[in-house]
């Protein structure tokens, strides 16, 4: 009988974990919108203004291409080391799977960082959140700029700050191998982090590259 | 992409859980069959109906019960192997593309590979900066080249490819709807700047 309960309430938990990540997947499916109608309105833009894109591009120059590029390795990267981590504690291995999660937050936090070196460069050259004046050459593109970019570091900053939590929740002893799977809140912050890197795909080739 | 572990294991394991049929399946009543095919038996046709018929006799034995639970155990433990291997496809520690075993999990074969993709765009990009007439086109290339990353990154970093088929709706139908609904909105006819 005891061991009846236990296989019940084993398969209760599993049904549990998957009702998370179902969760966390319709969580995605409302961002895929929000970001779409960032990514909608910036194409729309670009179709429309493609002088003022091209302007901007040039006022970014090699350097500020290099930087982004930079940037996008350092969130691929982050993206590696997550799924990385998620192989070791899925062998039950929570000392490397901390380790790859502080490079996880290591790398997030130095994309913000570099996004801050590159809002201020683009301030610079007069391209600014608010309306640049009818006359200028970047017309309008402050605002379908910042827009998406901000909000997606902003996803950064939560998800360095998710996986800082996960981080300290680890080395409380939480999350192991076991057969249980109670290592889903690592799962589950993982596909956070990887949707953050994929809107980042989207938003690095139609911003800066088209 | 597909690992070589894996296959190999896989194959080595189907092949033993197929050569072995299972106890309560064997067939019964072959050594009486045997028996009445042979017209005219001779000293080795007599010797295997007398074996099978041995072994006949035997399957109901205490000893025989024991090797009975015993096979279908290892058969239970080799489906429940092959089911963990399909299930962690991802863990091993080489990964063949296109033919060729690269000593490096497929995890970090894709994360060359987003690297790769995303060298090959920027140089794309920097290359067909001033060709004008080449734009639609490189829109296209860049556009799809995105797409393959984004496509690696939530089948195989998302388990995607792995996961529920729930999963896949709840993610592609705002996809979907989103890319209908931008490609409409850049259908429409610009009518001026700002």
């Amino acid at each position: 009988m005891a061991e009846l309960t236990h296989h019940l309430s084993a398969e209760q938990e599993t049904a549990s974990i998957e009702n998370q990540k179902f969760a966390m997947w319709l969580y995605i499916a409302s961002e895929t919108i929000l970001f779409s109608i960032f990514i909608g309105a910036y194409a729309v833009f670009r179709h429309s203004q493609p002088e003022a894109v091209k302007e901007v591009h040039h006022a970014l120059g090699l350097f500020g291409t290099l930087l982004v590029t930079f940037n996008s390795f350092l969130l691929l990267a982050s993206s590696w080391a997550m799924v990385m981590g998620l192989r070791e504690i899925k062998r039950g291995n929570r000392q490397g799977m901390i380790r790859w999660l502080w490079a996880v937050a290591g790398l997030g936090t130095v994309f913000v960082l570099l996004q801050y070196v590159e809002y201020s460069r683009l301030a610079e050259e007069g391209v600014t959140l608010y309306f640049e004046g009818a006359d200028s050459a970047f017309a309008g593109f402050g605002m379908h700029f910042y827009t998406p970019t901000a909000f997606h570091g902003a996803h950064v900053i939560a998800g360095v700050l998710w996986c800082l939590l996960v981080i300290w929740k680890a080395r409380n002893g939480a999350y192991d191998g076991a057969p249980g799977r109670n290592h889903a809140g690592v799962e589950i912050f993982g596909l956070y982090w990887h949707f953050v890197d994929v809107v980042w795909v989207v938003l690095f080739t139609l911003i800066y590259l088209v | 992409m597909a690992e070589e572990e894996k296959n190999l294991t896989q194959d080595e394991l189907q092949e033993v859980a197929e050569s072995v049929p299972a106890p309560d399946e064997y067939p019964e009543g072959q050594a009486e069959a045997l028996a009445e095919s042979l017209d005219d038996p001779n000293v080795v046709d007599q010797a295997a109906v007398e074996v099978l018929k041995a072994t006949e006799q035997g399957a109901d034995t205490v000893p025989m019960q024991a090797f009975d639970k015993g096979v279908t155990a290892a058969q239970n433990t080799i489906e429940s192997v092959m089911d963990h291997q399909g299930h962690n496809a991802h863990h091993g520690e080489t990964t063949t593309v296109f033919g060729r075993t690269l000593p490096v999990p497929l995890y970090t074969a894709v994360f060359f590979a987003l690297g790769a993709l995303t060298l090959t765009e920027v140089i794309i990009a920097e290359v067909l900066k001033e060709a004008s007439s080449l734009e639609t086109i490189k829109i296209i290339i860049l556009t799809g080249i995105a797409s393959v990353k984004a496509f690696l990154v939530v089948s195989i970093y998302m388990h995607l490819k792995d996961d529920s088929r729930a999963y896949l709706v709840a993610f592609l139908t705002p996809v979907i709807m989103a890319i209908v609904a931008i490609l409409f909105l850049l259908s429409v006819p610009a009518t001026g700047g700002y």
